[in-house]
């Protein structure tokens, strides 16, 4: 990791605090993609340090870095923006385990971060549509606490089949 | 991630006297009144959204006990004071809102199987509340993936009488009685996909067909529920929707109605349909709309609803050319082009029954239960 003084002066830059002690540097452009800390830069202003207490730095790197990502491309050109966007968030999410994904939904989430709740909650309903009810517990470690005949008569309430 | 400049922990400086009020500017960034101030409490949706929520909310227990602390210069708060203080600190949405963002991103007939996955998804995906944000947010996103892009594919939902198959001279047209066989009446929900149909312009293989994907919508076993009240149903019947319940309406006899919901294959059979004067409807049918306002579903007259169905023959809007469909006489439903002049089959499983096919746009398969 490079040393905070190579960042240049031109913006502002703020440290982000995760909940297990490491520290960000970024610029404020970066990080205020995050509704939660936009609104704490225009509250207070001047103070530069924001403690994350509900947030582990592993995911709020992965946060940041997907910020950073939407930051510069919104920056750069007009043209193919959006295709760009859309091909790196393709990327972004592509190979993230459950684990991974679930902990950085909760952490976009914490920190107000729409864009990615959006993203993120997207590609979760991508694992659930068309799939079996079996195939939706096994993916996500869900166990089914229906009673005995319960399913079957959710089931069949859900058919045409008529008596 | 040359862009982050990862700093070690260099002093205790960093933990700040007011780590605890940030947190609160934090939260208060969020819209609603933060219902989850129940910390703790036994309520299902109260746990916490943490990023691991063993060992980092002890964590952050601590680090926010000793930060109050500080705060108030060290004086030893008592325990029930920082319980107190830390129950103010609203952390996250709770496991459930998450759950609900995800859910209502996926389409109705992926939900009516999610229901079955536990019960919480069931309650969920049952709630009034879940059924109309999923219908908001469906109908916004088709309507204005509708207006914005040209490439979009374009649903319509259509009723056609199948034809017999083995039959050597076609019935009469406008012929009632085989109309009037359900079993002979199918439902299509028929998509056309535009960006199929460059392609194959471009392949200079000017195709007989319409490029479109045809779903069947299957019909419950009505007749069954109209011998067992003797109500015959139904003969001749209109046909429109609404949020993607589909109404069937029987205008010659008894005010007969159905609704069906094909997504969740829930039907429910109305036989009075309330307050229709009578003299206004006799052969123009009845409307069928949503009320927004309410949040309910109404049969009304037809002068004072503007319902998004029609029982004409169809003239599907579209952004670059209409189509324009016909059933013929030799047991096909045509689709027209009036841009491109260009008349193409819709190719439809089975022999078309002419004179009865009606169509009317489809926007997207709802939630909502009949």
């Amino acid at each position: 990791m490079s040393s905070s003084s190579t960042t240049t002066t031109t913006t502002r830059l703020l440290m982000l605090k995760a909940s297990d002690g490491v520290t960000f540097e970024v610029e404020e452009a970066v990080a205020t993609k995050l509704g939660a800390i936009n609104n704490m830069v225009e509250e207070e202003g001047s103070e530069d340090l924001i403690c994350l207490p509900n947030v582990n730095g592993k995911f709020l790197g992965m946060v940041l870095e997907w910020c950073k990502k939407h930051a510069n491309n919104n920056t750069n050109s007009d043209k193919g923006n959006d295709e760009v966007n859309k091909w790196w968030d393709k990327e972004f999410v592509m190979d993230l385990d459950q684990n991974t994904l679930y902990h950085l939904l909760m952490a976009a989430d914490y920190l107000s971060g729409t864009e990615l709740v959006d993203l993120l909650t997207e590609k979760v309903a991508s694992m659930i549509r068309g799939k079996k009810v079996e195939e939706i517990r096994e993916t996500f470690k869900i166990k089914s606490d229906f009673l005995p005949g319960q399913e079957e008569e959710i089931r069949k309430k859900n058919s045409w089949a008529f008596e | 991630m040359e862009y982050l400049s990862e700093v070690s922990e260099s002093s205790s400086s960093f933990q700040a006297l007011d780590v605890h009020p940030r947190v609160r500017n934090c939260d208060q960034s969020r819209t609603a009144p933060p219902p989850w101030f129940s910390y703790g409490a036994g309520a299902p949706n109260a746990k916490r959204l943490c990023p691991n929520p063993n060992s980092d909310q002890n964590h952050n227990r601590k680090e926010g006990a000793a930060a109050i602390n500080r705060f108030f210069l060290l004086k030893q708060v008592p325990e029930e004071v920082v319980e107190e203080i830390l129950l103010r600190v609203p952390a996250t949405l709770s496991v459930q809102e998450v759950v609900e963002e995800i859910l209502l991103r996926v389409p109705a007939d992926s939900l009516k199987i999610c229901k079955r996955v536990c019960k919480s998804w069931f309650d969920m995906i049952n709630r009034p509340s879940f059924v109309n944000k999923h219908l908001v947010r469906n109908r916004v996103s088709t309507e204005s993936k509708k207006m914005t892009t040209s490439s979009h594919s374009k649903s319509f939902f259509l009723k056609w009488i199948r034809e017999d198959e083995n039959i050597d001279t076609p019935p009469p047209l406008n012929d009632h009685h085989h109309a009037n066989d359900l079993s002979k009446l199918e439902l299509s929900l028929v998509t056309i996909s535009e960006e199929e149909e460059e392609e194959d312009n471009d392949d200079g293989d000017r195709s007989d067909h319409l490029p479109c994907v045809i779903e069947r919508v299957n019909l419950p076993p009505v007749p069954a529920v109209a011998d067992q009240q003797r109500k015959p149903f139904p003969s001749d019947f209109r046909v429109t929707h609404c949020n993607g319940i589909i109404h069937m309406f029987d205008h010659y006899r008894d005010w007969t109605a159905l609704l069906l919901n094909p997504a969740l294959a829930q039907f429910k059979l109305l036989q009075d349909p309330p307050d229709l004067p009578l003299e206004l409807d006799t052969f123009i049918g009845c409307g069928f709309g949503y009320d927004s306002y309410e949040g309910n579903y109404l049969f009304l007259n037809p002068k004072s609803v503007c319902c998004r169905g029609a029982y004409y023959w169809l003239n599907v809007p579209r952004t670059k050319h209409d189509e324009l469909l016909l059933d013929t006489r030799d047991g096909r439903v045509v689709s027209y082009n009036l841009c491109a002049e260009r008349l193409r089959t819709v190719p439809l499983p089975g022999a078309v029954f002419a004179g009865f096919t009606s169509a009317s746009s489809f926007y997207f398969k709802s939630l909502v239960s009949v």
